[in-house]
């Protein structure tokens, strides 16, 4: 800060006007994430009669917590629903970092014989699938998982982008000194792995977790092939299969008056975002956690060379 | 002779170091070797038995004890009931002694519907029944999946034989043959103009008058320009109920049909006719001036206040389900005649699978769900004392509003009894629109497309893309017709109409 230019900057200052334009960028994308979310959450406090006149507004005119009411009302279902959506959510993440770190230390080893047909293997998936009826015979018909709660869990497990994330941050980031001093320690490939290359690879096992968080806490289409058991759904599905509803019947004018009535004891334009609400909170919480690995992770080197 | 070589060959091929072993006496080998096939065929043996237990699955099997049969019937809703094991519990110790039937529901919820019936149908989940609409029961005859019902409903099924009359049962005949069992409700359809009671006390409305689209423009000009909002508030599918008059043979599209009232039975392309190009023509004149919302095109969702829309039902709809619906009064007005056609018919059936073993049980249990009063209520209201109760004048009072079955998937309504907030049946009423009903001259006829398929298919989709604009009055239909038509010949359309014209002909011919 102390050496300045003509200009009046220091030495590794950004230009100033690079600098604004960077920092608008940022804040139009910022907002292009915050507003609609402001959105959801004031459609939630708004009081329906509102809604059903004037429409959505950001500010609302009358408020009401009646949504939440509602919510509160219904806590049994939500609440299980949610503790659902956590389990499925924690023991898949953990199934999955499990998952993918090892067939990734393995396919990153150069002297695995194996190696090419597995690479091949993972990356054959990542460009072509079998389609929904395939997948859906093998969990249903063959693993026999229908209703069960492993079949929101195992169809997700394992996806070959994590796997190749995995490979590249240990074949560049782990040397190959490290794993040798290991072996000459006499150390055995399990024991390389969780002892000496994952305790160094927590920001890859950061961004993996967060994907297969994500991707379980926001899932709800395998819930909805394989999920009867009301009693069994998560959070999402719940929420997805309420919107669904609604846009089915509004979309099937021929199916006569009497399914039309149904909507009447459809949930509310109110209660489906405050259900949001309640979906994007505890993931949200999440967050820092992931953070703070990323920051500090990246930075961490393990052999001086 | 020939084990013998086949024993060296696995040797040789199985066990390449060893050949020591293969020295060995053949007869040990031999011996070996037919252990080895004894296990082999009964592994096989309890994999076919395995297999075929899995195969049948939830159903059909059980058929043992007491010829009790059991079936499973997979239906649409809003998901199983929370009471499930407790209700079926109930409805299978009523049924069993008198049909012999043991039943297994499956409420798939609305939004997963169509992904997941496309999926059990396509790789032959073990099912007896199937709830459907027009769309499947095309599909799936065409996959083979349903099962022809056609000579076994005269004995199956005498009460809903009794209950339905016959044209309905035209409705669902696909060459002559019937694979779908309609349920008899408001089959046929009936377009209602349905007004804000408000507004029409305020400006005095003569609603009889105002039946025709053109004929409105003037009131809502009016009201546009005093109550500042759009008066015809609608979605990106917009004024659909134009295309109501015309037949559309089962091809799918809106742009091809029958009008249903033309005794020579003519295909038209629909936007070129009279009709519909003056409806188009107003929409668009309503669109400039403002009278329809500006994004109607892109919404997908309506709002739920409309000064003004068309709906499909019966009089008291209004007071039952509009009104409720939009959170206001609404007065109502009949729009065209009761006109009963395929499409009207097989907006709600029930089909047997082709897999089923038991095929009359199937019937006699929608003959049953259909005549019986006491397991109608059973499916329409819920499970008694837990969803409703019958009060002492024979009415149902509901206790809540948690059952999550839907009762027009099920069967028909004139046999469900009244719930005690019900002033007046307007069962009744939906009867007797259904029997003064105006067929259409097509009733019964499907167009087969097999040979225009593809065509068929491109013409539709160019249809929808220009759906949403046309409709809701977006584009000026002086010009947009004739763009619609030149894609649409480019794409096959003329063989398209002629095929259909031919068909047609046919069926009128015999």
């Amino acid at each position: 800060m102390s050496k300045k230019d003509k200009s009046g900057q220091s030495l590794n200052q950004i230009k100033t006007s690079t600098n604004v334009v960077f920092n608008l960028v940022f804040l139009i994308l910022a907002v292009m994430c915050v507003i609609p979310l402001l959105f959801v959450f004031s459609i939630s406090i708004t009081d329906e009669e509102v809604l059903r006149i004037n429409g959505y507004q950001l500010v609302p005119q009358v408020l009401s917590a009646s949504a939440y009411e509602f919510l509160w009302n219904e806590r049994l279902t939500i609440l299980r629903a949610a503790f659902m959506s956590m389990l499925v959510t924690v023991v898949g993440t953990m199934l999955s970092i499990a998952l993918n770190t090892s067939m990734g230390y393995v396919v990153s080893r150069r002297n695995f014989k194996l190696k090419k047909i597995y690479t091949w293997m993972l990356f054959i998936p990542m460009v072509f699938n079998g389609g929904m009826l395939a997948s859906y015979v093998v969990v249903n018909n063959i693993l026999k998982l229908n209703n069960n709660i492993w079949a929101l869990i195992l169809p997700l497990a394992c996806s070959a982008f994590s796997v190749t994330i995995c490979r590249t941050f240990f074949r560049t980031t782990v040397p190959d000194s490290i794993i040798e001093s290991a072996k000459i320690d006499g150390a055995g490939q399990f024991r390389i792995w969780s002892q000496i290359v994952l305790p160094i690879s927590k920001p890859v096992m950061a961004t993996i977790g967060m994907f297969a968080a994500f991707g379980y806490w926001n899932d709800w289409f395998q819930a909805s092939l394989y999920i009867q058991d009301t009693k069994k759904q998560t959070l999402q599905s719940l929420l997805n299969q309420m919107q669904k509803n609604i846009e089915y019947i509004a979309n099937n004018p021929y199916g006569g008056l009497s399914l039309q009535e149904y909507k009447l004891s459809m949930p509310t334009e109110s209660v489906r975002m405050a259900i949001a609400i309640v979906i994007i909170v505890p993931i949200a919480c999440t967050y820092p956690f992931f953070q703070k690995y990323f920051i500090s992770g990246l930075t961490v080197g393990s052999v001086k060379e | 002779m020939k084990i013998k070589i086949f024993n060296r060959e696995i040797c040789a091929c199985a066990l390449p170091d060893t050949n020591s072993l293969c020295a060995k006496s053949s007869a040990e080998m031999e011996e070996k070797m037919m252990k080895w096939k004894r296990m082999a065929a009964l592994g096989a043996a309890v994999m076919m038995v395995v297999g075929t237990l899995a195969g049948c699955g939830g159903s059909g099997d059980a058929g043992g004890e007491d010829g009790i049969v059991h079936l499973k019937w997979v239906t649409i809703g809003n998901g199983m009931p929370t009471n499930y094991d407790s209700w079926i519990a109930k409805v299978n110790e009523y049924i069993e002694p008198e049909i012999g039937v043991n039943l297994e529901m499956e409420v798939i919820p609305w939004g997963d519907w169509d992904k997941r019936r496309s999926i059990i149908v396509s790789i032959n989940e073990p099912f007896d029944m199937i709830f459907g609409t027009g769309n499947n029961y095309i599909a799936d005859i065409n996959l083979g999946a349903c099962y022809d019902i056609t000579d076994m409903i005269d004995a199956n099924m005498p009460g809903l034989k009794e209950l339905m009359p016959d044209k309905y049962w035209d409705g669902v005949k696909v060459k002559d043959r019937i694979y779908g069992i309609p349920t008899y409700k408001d089959s046929s359809i009936t377009n209602y103009a349905v007004w804000d009671k408000e507004l029409v006390d305020e400006y005095n409305l003569d609603l009889a008058s105002l039946t025709e689209i053109e004929s409105l423009t003037e009131i809502f000009e009016t009201l546009k320009a005093d109550k500042n909002d759009y008066p015809v508030y609608v979605k990106n599918d917009g004024v659909y109920y134009i295309f109501d008059v015309y037949d559309q043979l089962g091809a799918g599209t809106q742009i091809l049909g029958v009008r249903y009232d033309d005794a020579d039975a003519k295909v038209c392309f629909t936007l070129e006719e009279p009709e519909i190009y003056s409806a188009l023509e107003t929409l668009h004149d309503w669109y400039q001036k403002g009278i329809i919302n500006p994004d109607a095109s892109t919404l997908s969702e309506a709002r739920v206040y409309n000064m003004w829309r068309v709906a499909q039902g019966w009089e008291s709809a209004g007071v039952t389900a509009w009104g409720p619906q939009m959170g206001k009064e609404v007065a109502v007005q009949k729009i065209g005649d009761t006109i009963l056609s395929n499409e009207t018919v097989r907006g709600s059936l029930n089909m047997v699978s082709v897999n089923t073993k038991y095929p009359e049980k199937c019937l006699q249990l929608l003959d049953k769900v259909n005549t019986d009063t006491k397991l109608r209520d059973m499916f329409f209201y819920g499970e008694e004392g837990v969803n409703f109760n019958y009060t002492e004048d024979g009415r149902v009072h509901k206790i809540n509003n948690e059952w999550a079955m839907a009762g027009y998937t099920q069967g028909t309504f004139f046999t469900v009894t009244l719930e005690d907030t019900n002033e007046t049946n307007q069962w009744d009423e939906v009867k007797a629109l259904n029997e003064a009903a105006v067929s259409s001259v097509m009733l019964g006829f499907t167009f087969d497309s097999t040979e225009v398929s593809d065509k068929l298919a491109n013409c539709r989709e160019i249809w929808m893309r220009y759906r949403s604009e046309v409709m809701t009055g977006v584009r000026d239909p002086k010009d947009t017709i004739p763009e619609i038509k030149a894609e649409l010949m480019k794409a096959g359309w003329q063989e398209v109409m002629d095929e259909a014209q031919k068909q047609v002909d046919e069926f009128m011919g015999k």
